[in-house]
């Protein structure tokens, strides 16, 4: 079977082979070398770029005589502007040098620059002479050649550059488009597929597997209706158009509320909570509530049977909520992306879930000025800890001062 | 003799479908959750057919088909929910049968996988 490479890659790989190092270095050391057979003082890259097509000058060196003056020298732009003009070669000779100045006798060469993606114009200056003669220009067109090749791998390295950007960002679309997908047509395949078992006219199903099927697809449907919620709360998330209203709660009562819920399902062998103060913050208690819910959730998941232990404390100013399982623990390597946009730790047993739980929570818990992290090993479990600023005043108007 | 079929895949409730669809046919079914369970079960027991998921832990679809290809002519059918080209020709590739059908949930309540099986 034909195995085509990524042309991308292989136009990266023969850039490569061209020369290494940038193209500035690459003209330096020309340029260095060059010089050992011809006599240049300065000498400049002009470019046509940009809308607007301007001569810019892209590179510029002060190498022989006339280094001192640096700026106050030329640098062949007049001449350079003739050249495009022309698109020839062009030279000029100063006038009978009436000081002994050798820098007010430039004598310039403009050499056209032309490949596919530029035209420029390569400059030499000769401060005081000598001349550039037939022969002079015949070998400095070759030089030119050269430094064109150079600028045709600039112009391919950016473009390549370019391409790689866009590449990347279609892959993240794709990957999400493909996820959403993913992630609805699962339990609505279970729906439909349930659904349509049952509705055959050729089966009659006994009562207990009509239950069983029942059940299922109505677990499903409460899947589906999750994902769905989860998708348009990262979205809001995601463009900052989520409404949030915030006052101040009662962070005990908030987390004990939830925390009976979560009693009441009895898909947590226990859950321990304290506190020793109730403390007030600045939030949204449906949000607030989303995040231990998800925590909650995940736990129920991926740490099935241990039992889970949240706590409250003050900290200067602000709250630290640990919760915590002694499950299996996140693995090292994935515990720095947890917290990304669909990020699923591979090879989970679980394969349904759409990686923005966490997500969500990080957003969810910035969006009330807190942050959250984690902390886990095989041995120990895993922690969450979120901090969030302690609400001062009645008003709720005002924030930490600290 | 009832025809015995095998089905792999690591959703649960996909093999419970297919099973509750295949057996008013008179099929016998037996399941797998992954590729390791599935060569397991087949060096026990003897399969007419095997319905066998692409993604899978541990083993995938590919690698299991063509381990059972390596002691077996057995007709295998891949289930994929995706159904690309790219997977179709892998299929055939690894040595599934000579259509490789993609049957995605949704289609699966409505159509009966049994009546497509005795029509090979």
């Amino acid at each position: 079977m034909v195995k085509i490479e990524d042309p991308i890659k292989v136009l990266s790989e023969l850039t490569g082979f061209v020369q290494a190092g940038n193209w500035r270095s690459a003209i330096d050391n020309l340029v260095k070398t060059w010089r050992k057979a011809f006599i240049v003082d300065n000498l400049a890259l002009y470019l046509l770029e940009g809308p607007g097509l301007n001569l810019n000058p892209v590179y510029a060196r002060s190498l022989g005589r006339g280094r001192r003056s640096g700026a106050d020298a030329s640098w062949g732009e007049n001449l350079a502007n003739k050249v495009i003009d022309s698109g020839k070669m062009e030279h000029f000779s100063p006038a009978a040098p009436t000081s002994g100045d050798r820098i007010s006798s430039p004598f310039i060469l403009g050499l056209p620059l032309k490949c596919v993606d530029c035209t420029g114009v390569l400059t030499m200056i000769r401060f005081g002479g000598p001349k550039f003669t037939r022969k002079h220009i015949q070998q400095a067109s070759i030089f030119a050649e050269m430094i064109t090749n150079i600028l045709e791998r600039k112009f391919h390295q950016d473009k390549i550059d370019q391409l790689e950007t866009v590449r990347n960002k279609t892959q993240l679309q794709d990957d999400f488009i493909a996820t959403i997908s993913h992630d609805l047509n699962t339990p609505l395949g279970f729906i439909k597929g349930y659904t349509s078992s049952l509705l055959r006219n050729d089966v009659t199903w006994n009562e207990e597997t009509t239950r069983e099927f029942l059940a299922i697809i109505d677990d499903e449907t409460d899947r589906l209706i999750g994902v769905i919620h989860q998708l348009l709360d990262s979205a809001r998330l995601k463009d900052g158009r989520m409404l949030m209203k915030f006052h101040p709660i009662s962070l005990g009562s908030l987390t004990k509320q939830v925390v009976d819920r979560y009693k009441t399902l009895n898909k947590i062998p226990e859950i321990h909570f304290s506190f020793d103060k109730d403390i007030q913050v600045e939030a949204d208690p449906v949000r607030l509530s989303q995040v231990f819910e998800n925590l909650f959730d995940n736990a129920i998941k991926y740490a099935p049977g241990s039992p889970i232990w949240i706590s409250l404390k003050k900290q200067k100013g602000m709250v630290k909520i640990d919760f915590k399982d002694i499950g299996p623990g996140i693995n090292s390597e994935d515990l720095p992306f947890i917290f990304e946009r669909f990020y699923r730790v591979p090879g989970h047993i679980d394969a349904r879930g759409s990686g923005l739980g966490l997500y969500i929570c990080d957003e969810l818990i910035r969006a009330h000025h807190g942050n959250i992290s984690v902390s886990s090993s095989q041995e120990k479990g895993t922690i969450f800890q979120i901090k969030l600023p302690i609400s001062q005043g009645d008003q709720g108007a005002e924030f930490l001062k600290e | 003799m009832p025809n015995r079929i095998l089905v792999v895949d690591d959703e649960i409730r996909y093999l419970r479908l297919l099973e509750a669809n295949l057996l008013p046919e008179g099929f016998e079914i037996s399941t797998a959750l992954n590729g390791e369970e599935a060569l397991e079960k087949f060096s026990n027991e003897h399969f007419d057919l095997v319905l066998l998921d692409i993604m899978m832990p541990k083993m995938d679809g590919f690698t299991a088909c063509q381990r059972i290809r390596q002691f077996s002519q057995v007709p295998i059918i891949m289930l994929t929910a995706k159904g690309s080209e790219n997977d179709k020709v892998h299929g055939l590739d690894s040595g599934a049968g000579e259509s490789a059908r993609c049957i995605a949930p949704q289609s699966t309540g409505g159509r009966n996988p049994g009546t497509d099986v005795h029509a090979r």
